[in-house]
């Protein structure tokens, strides 16, 4: 190989390795791992997470305010229910709308309980294409 | 008119496949004058006119408000206004794929005439790729599903009224974001069909690379403007903020702006230098498929976004596409490889060149994080079988590095020596840049910053920008020196006779300032979720604001709450807000209008959340967001520097041999 060569490979070699060590430490800092209520309640305490499932009819509490509480319960079994606090803009997507589906990203603590630092609800809008 | 604009979908596909032949067999032929793409043009112009026809039937029913047009009646409704209804041509999947098809036929004209005119040889197939991409719209524009705009109602009954259009789409950035990014999308279409028909021919360098270097410009251009314009809209209607979400559409977008200013740069060394051959046509083509997979990652509901028009039947569709323009592409470099071989080596490592080759290669690193970003969790799925996403932090942690090593090299590389110019300048210019940044370094120290990432943001902003205020010196004292007219003249005349250069240097300038403003805006925002009681008053930073009351009216459309906030500031009122708070009954939405006070430095931001019903108490979320308005400052310098660089060279028409030699004798230096 002429120098030449080897300069480019060493040079090209390093800056893959950087940008690999950059990505693999920015993903471990930013992956959220998604569950179902079910799966997160047998999970159980664990940070950085985003769950998903249907908001409990009659559970909101804090509408119109800036701190938010609610149950969700699991799609399929629900008898499974968390509930979630979050404080912050309440998404105008949120309504108190039975079994709407509700997605929340946070910490997920003992005593089945998550707080929140983003959700997002998913109402069956109109402004949706069809299913 | 659903029959009749279903007619003219039909029309554009045989027009397209038409051309497509009579482009291939011009092509083949070895006739290679400009009478040989006479049919071929015809075609062009075909597809284009039942194009615009078959838009302008979509205008009329949209204006006309025909809710027997199924399209029509779920994006508008009577009491829409016409500056909206019409803008709902764009609103959802179907209108939006017609007028990407739409923009690719109306620059195909401008290209083919250029292309006859500049290139002949490489006329047909620059048309053949043009037209390719063109019969994969129409047809999925018939055949993909919810993507018919002339779709009739589902049993035929016309509906009353429409649906009506989503409020957080009741903003001017509906107007322009949109049409913004497709123009710039579609403007990336153009250098691929281009480079790549250019280089089927083998035509000379020469007679392509102005047309490639107007367009790659012209598409950079407008994704500028789309993701400027898309961030002010985030910012201003989405209630949050923020203006970058690191969502995947927003990516979608970024991606193929970091890739096009990477050819931008790419085409300088190939025209100055006939370096970095390769490079420019890979990129090309990775901007091009970066925009189809945006286009497509809009459209097919992949991602969770505020811009989800979700339906994955679409995925078969684009993949075939995007697998098709992958495999042409690699069979193009591979069979024409002799054709990009580099005529020259770059020697040193340290030369102005150089800089341009290490300013590309982290461009294109930095498209290249945040596409593993976007893929990561179809990977992850794909390997483990496990969920998993990546938030913001991801992005940041990944773009901010490199954003920051590339301020540096913004900042370096018009210091350093083209090669085999004189290297002692270096020392002189490294006085002149280093000292103010060091004292930018010392003041924002002393002022209290001590976030790493923002003292060396801000350290090498003022680097940056000392580095382009000195070419512009420099260049304003040889001018002024030569010419000897005055200091205003002298500027004009330098901008105007090298706008490839100062208009650059201003796209810079802007740039830096966008950074600026991004550092300030995430490293000092202050946030305060409250409540307050009419009369209340709220410290946010060195601001009062006091809550005067609720104003709320209802009309048969929505109710509208809107609050009054009287801004001061050092004891002296500087201003109202007024943030609203919308209702839809027929929708059951809420909508949140928010409303800011904007000065040069920061800006008062507040989101109205809830009030009581008499209005006397209010939830509020107030924000200080500290210089985002150099966000659209320099948002609008880069588009200014964009249109200097990109304004065009006058051509010398064949009117007079007098006007053509000098063009003649001029173009081997263009980089034959």
């Amino acid at each position: 190989m002429s120098s030449r060569a080897i300069k480019i490979t060493v040079g090209a070699v390093v800056v893959a390795v950087a940008v690999g060590v950059l990505i693999w430490v920015a993903v471990g800092r930013g992956s959220v791992t998604y569950y179902t209520v079910s799966e997160l309640i047998a999970k159980g305490p664990v940070q950085q997470i985003s769950v998903s499932g249907e908001l409990t009819g009659g559970t909101v509490q804090g509408l119109g305010t800036t701190s938010l509480k609610f149950v969700m319960h699991d799609r399929d079994n629900p008898d499974r229910t968390i509930s979630v606090t979050y404080s912050g803009v309440i998404p105008d997507s949120f309504k108190d709308q039975a079994d709407a589906e509700v997605v929340a990203q946070g910490d997920f603590a003992a005593g089945q309980t998550l707080t929140a630092t983003q959700i997002e609800a998913k109402c069956p809008s109109k402004y949706e294409a069809a299913k | 008119m659903n029959a009749f604009g279903h007619v003219l979908l039909i029309l554009i596909v045989f027009a397209c496949i038409a051309g497509l032949g009579l482009a291939l067999s011009s092509a083949a032929s070895r006739n290679r004058g400009a009478g040989a793409t006479k049919w071929v043009m015809v075609a062009v112009y075909a597809v284009a006119t039942l194009t615009i026809v078959a838009s302008i039937t979509l205008l009329v029913q949209l204006a006309t408000r025909d809710f027997g047009n199924l399209y029509v009646s779920e994006y508008t409704n009577r009491a829409l206004s016409m500056a909206y209804t019409l803008s709902a041509f764009w609103a959802g999947n179907a209108g939006s794929l017609l007028l990407w098809l739409l923009i690719l036929s109306i620059f195909s004209l401008i290209i083919m005439r250029q292309m006859r005119r500049e290139a002949p040889d490489a006329a047909p197939w620059v048309a053949a790729i043009i037209l390719a991409i063109s019969l994969f719209f129409s047809l999925l524009l018939i055949f993909g599903n919810k993507s018919n705009p002339f779709e009739g109602q589902p049993g035929g009954l016309t509906p009353p009224d429409g649906q009506g259009l989503n409020p957080i789409l009741h903003n001017p950035g509906m107007v322009i974001h949109p049409v913004a990014l497709y123009l710039g999308y579609v403007g990336c279409a153009i250098p691929f069909a281009v480079a790549f028909g250019a280089l089927i021919a083998r035509s000379p360098s020469a007679s392509w690379l102005p047309a490639l270097r107007r367009w790659a410009l012209i598409g950079w251009f407008f994704l500028t403007i789309g993701n400027i314009v898309g961030a002010w809209w985030a910012y201003v209607t989405l209630g949050w903020g923020g203006y970058w979400g690191w969502d995947p559409v927003e990516n979608a977008s970024l991606m193929p702006w970091l890739t096009g200013a990477a050819v931008v740069h790419a085409i300088v060394m190939l025209r100055k230098r006939k370096l970095l051959r390769m490079f420019t046509v890979i990129m090309v083509a990775i901007t091009f498929m970066l925009t189809i997979f945006g286009t497509f990652l809009t459209r097919s509901g992949i991602a969770t976004s505020v811009h989800a028009f979700s339906d994955n039947t679409f995925i078969p569709w684009f993949t075939t596409f995007l697998i098709i323009a992958a495999v042409f592409f690699i069979a193009v470099l591979v069979i024409r490889r002799g054709e990009l071989r580099a005529e020259k080596r770059m020697e040193s490592w340290l030369t102005r060149e150089a800089a341009f080759l290490y300013t590309n290669i982290l461009l294109a690193l930095l498209a290249f994080v945040v596409f593993m970003g976007v893929l990561y969790p179809t990977i992850q799925k794909a390997v483990s079988g496990a969920q998993v996403g990546l938030n913001t932090q991801y992005f940041s942690s990944t773009t901010v590095p490199l954003a920051l090593i590339l301020m540096l090299l913004t900042a370096i590389c018009p210091l350093l020596p083209w090669k085999g110019s004189d290297p002692r300048q270096l020392k002189i210019d490294a006085l002149w840049t280093v000292t103010p940044a060091v004292i930018a370094l010392i003041v924002v120290v002393v002022l209290g910053v001590h976030k790493p990432y923002a003292v060396i943001s801000f350290t090498l902003a003022t680097f940056a920008f000392a580095s382009v205020v000195l070419q512009y010196a420099r260049g304003l004292r040889n001018r002024h020196k030569a010419t000897s007219s005055n200091w205003l003249r002298s500027l004009g005349g330098m901008i105007w006779t090298n706008r490839s250069r100062y208009g650059g240097f201003i796209v810079h300038a802007g740039l830096i300032i966008v950074l600026v403003g991004i550092t300030g805006s995430y490293t000092f925002k202050q946030v305060i979720d409250t409540d307050v009681t009419k009369g209340q008053t709220l410290a946010l930073g060195s601001y009062v604001l006091t809550y005067e009351g609720l104003d709320i009216t209802s009309d048969a459309e929505k109710t509208n709450a809107k609050a009054t906030f009287a801004v001061s500031h050092g004891g002296k009122p500087v201003g109202f807000v007024y943030p609203v708070r919308e209702y839809y009954p027929a929708t059951d939405q809420n909508w949140t209008r928010v409303d800011l006070y904007s000065t040069a430095t920061v800006d008062v931001y507040i989101s109205l959340l809830g009030y009581s019903d008499d209005g006397t108490s209010a939830t509020i979320q107030a924000q200080l967001n500290p210089l985002v308005s150099w966000l659209w400052v320099g948002g609008g310098i880069m588009a200014l520097g964009g249109i200097i660089a990109m304004w065009p060279t006058r051509r010398s028409r064949p009117k007079g041999a007098q006007d053509a030699a000098p063009a003649r004798a001029s173009s081997p230096r263009g980089g034959r």
